[in-house]
């Protein structure tokens, strides 16, 4: 939904009043904009959808040696057995509708390659949708192995794929800047922000507040959580046995004690106390604490990194943007001087600054805008970065320089870092480009 | 009826407030207590919770944590002699498969007579080098193990901490 629908207070200054200014001139409807559509971006949710689809493809990818096994009709549950628990005409999987092998595979070929491309970003709009019904397909299709992560995750999932996510930090975002940079390298399309964008936000929020609130809620009817064992009890399970914690806890019994308490604690203050803009920081710290602890202690990583993915909802838009204004403060200023009557250098340097998000690389076309810093001739023979201590960098090592300090483009790093091999490599590569531009 | 430029976007606003308040309203009717007002909504919601795998409930080791299982199973060769094997042990904790397999032997332990004939027909396969003739399904239930056994060196496994109960004896089917 783009931002135009935005019903801003703003908005109803207007003198000419449309229907909707109208409507947003009541209090409540004000309320209910604060609440739901603000006009934001999609940030929090892109780090979701990174954090995510990266999990979902290690996860997923590490069980393809027994996609037969856990999914397929000759494995643990055989379709005819599965056939007898189905009573329920919407629980759907597109396994049901397999006959050969083959379908197997290609299925599962192509939900791992759009949860690859779900964490790049690469034609978001619809890889989600893959991806949401790949994983519900998966535990529909084998019931006896869900757990509650796969739970959580077709809820994230499905917020995900209402939101208009995609539209930052991925290849689409590239896309859009790289299609108005090779018109023009100075344009600078805007950030997308959408009042959606705010609503599937909150939508994921509320989703891990009532998670936390129930999970919390239930423990208060356990015993085991009132006397203060629960945590001691999980350690003894042979599933969570840690020789070490279970030496721990036994000589300092009131560890135990404070852990359960603790996660009682964390989970039922926390649906509160995340809402207030003073409490925020300490609860989300304390909900990431409790699910590393989780990851670390009981060996739950998948559960706990999904559950923290999930939390990165409620980080500010305010602290996203201060923390890209630190990193560009500490990298410092860099500039890319490149000629501008060499179509090749100009292409390229569109596909370079697509990935620079935080917009820390200024350029300059030596040919209309000569550098003070480096003559014309050495500019000849090849691009230089110019950092704000004087140092004039050229070619290869430029992008050296650059790749590490953006980190859009840091998916480059293993390339340009391999010790001395890179180098060894680069270094011609790139004399040889800069040599041959003009015909390329 | 035509709908105006106008109009469009107050109806986009509408629309998008129906969504947020219906899935709002799903996430919390999912996990909420069964109430003569719940069920009755809850038949509304049913299949947008069943067709998304929204229906949870999300007690994590709640309310009650439960005791500590793990299942065995004992392979009776051709020439009489058992082999115990604990499938658990082979598994590595940071291989996020191991939880399915985990899930998988409480399925077998909590539904025998569903999964039982597949997974000794699996576990046959995997132990032909030894000519199975049946395989007995076991479960060592863990009984409670206080700080004080841990401070004598004792382990929540150790035979006086476990109650082992065969579930289920299944003869091979022919190879």
């Amino acid at each position: 939904m783009p931002s135009s629908v935005a019903l801003s207070p703003a908005a109803t200054a207007s003198p000419r009043s449309t229907p909707e200014q109208g409507v947003a001139s009541f209090p409540l409807v004000r309320g209910w904009q604060r609440l739901w559509f603000q006009d934001k971006s999609t940030s929090p949710l892109e780090i979701a959808r990174i954090g995510l689809g990266a999990a979902m493809l290690l996860h997923y990818g590490l069980a393809s040696p027994n996609l037969f096994t856990f999914w397929g009709d000759s494995g643990w549950l055989p379709r005819a057995m599965l056939v007898q628990q189905l009573t329920d005409p919407w629980v759907q999987s597109v396994f049901f509708y397999f006959t050969a092998s083959w379908q197997w595979v290609a299925f599962h070929a192509l939900f791992l390659f759009c949860c690859a491309a779900l964490t790049a970003g690469w034609r978001t709009s619809w890889v989600k949708w893959v991806v949401l019904i790949g994983h519900i397909s998966y535990d529909n299709r084998n019931p006896s192995m869900t757990y509650g992560v796969h739970a959580i995750l077709a809820c994230l999932l499905l917020i995900m794929c209402f939101a208009p996510i995609g539209r930052a930090l991925s290849l689409d975002r590239v896309r859009e800047v790289w299609t108005a940079k090779r018109k023009n390298l100075d344009a600078d399309p805007l950030a997308f922000t959408s009042p959606w964008a705010f609503a599937c936000t909150r939508l994921m929020q509320i989703q891990m507040a009532v998670l936390f609130f129930f999970s919390g809620a239930q423990k208060l009817r356990g015993d085991e959580w009132w006397t203060g064992d629960a945590v001691w009890k999980i350690f003894t399970f042979e599933e969570y046995y840690n020789s070490f914690i279970l030496d721990l806890l036994a000589s300092q019994y009131w560890l135990a004690n404070v852990a359960t308490y603790g996660t009682v604690l964390i989970e039922l203050a926390y649906p509160f106390l995340i809402w207030q803009r003073r409490t925020r920081p300490y609860m989300l710290v304390a909900a990431i604490f409790l699910h590393l602890h989780f990851a670390l202690l009981l060996n739950l990583y998948f559960f706990s990194f999904v559950m923290i993915m999930g939390h990165m909802s409620f980080l500010r838009w305010s602290w996203l943007a201060r923390l890209g204004a630190w990193w560009k403060y500490m990298m410092g200023g860099m500039e890319m001087i490149y000629d501008g009557t060499c179509g090749f250098c100009k292409r390229s340097m569109a596909w370079f600054l697509a990935f620079d998000g935080l917009r820390q690389i200024q350029i300059r076309d030596f040919r209309t805008d000569p550098s003070p810093v480096v003559s014309d001739e050495k500019m000849l023979k090849a691009l230089y970065l110019v950092l704000p201590d004087g140092r004039a960098l050229p070619g290869f090592e430029a992008y050296r320089y650059v790749v590490l300090r953006v980190p859009g483009l840091w998916w480059q790093v293993p390339f340009f870092y391999v010790p001395v091999f890179s180098r060894l490599i680069g270094h011609p590569l790139y004399n040889w480009i800069a040599a041959n531009r003009s015909w390329l | 009826m035509t709908t105006t430029k106008r109009q469009r976007p107050f109806l986009a606003y509408a629309a998008m407030s129906l969504l947020v308040v219906w899935h709002t309203l799903a996430m919390i009717i999912a996990v909420s207590p069964d109430s003569v007002l719940t069920q009755a909504v809850r038949r509304l919601f049913d299949p947008y919770l069943t067709l998304f795998n929204l229906d949870n409930y999300w007690g994590f080791f709640a309310p009650h944590v439960g005791m500590g299982y793990q299942f065995r199973y004992v392979v009776e060769d051709a020439g009489g002699q058992q082999h115990v094997f604990i499938p658990t042990d082979k598994l590595s904790r940071f291989n996020p498969n191991s939880i399915w397999l985990r899930d998988r032997y409480r399925n077998v332990i909590d539904s025998a007579d569903m999964y039982g004939d597949v997974t000794v027909a699996e576990l046959c396969r995997e132990h032909t080098a030894l000519r199975p003739v049946a395989i007995t399904l076991l479960e060592a239930e863990e009984k409670e193990f206080g700080p004080m056994d841990r401070r004598l060196g004792k382990d929540p496994l150790d035979p006086e901490f476990i109650t082992v109960h065969a579930f289920r004896t299944i003869r091979c089917p022919a190879q």
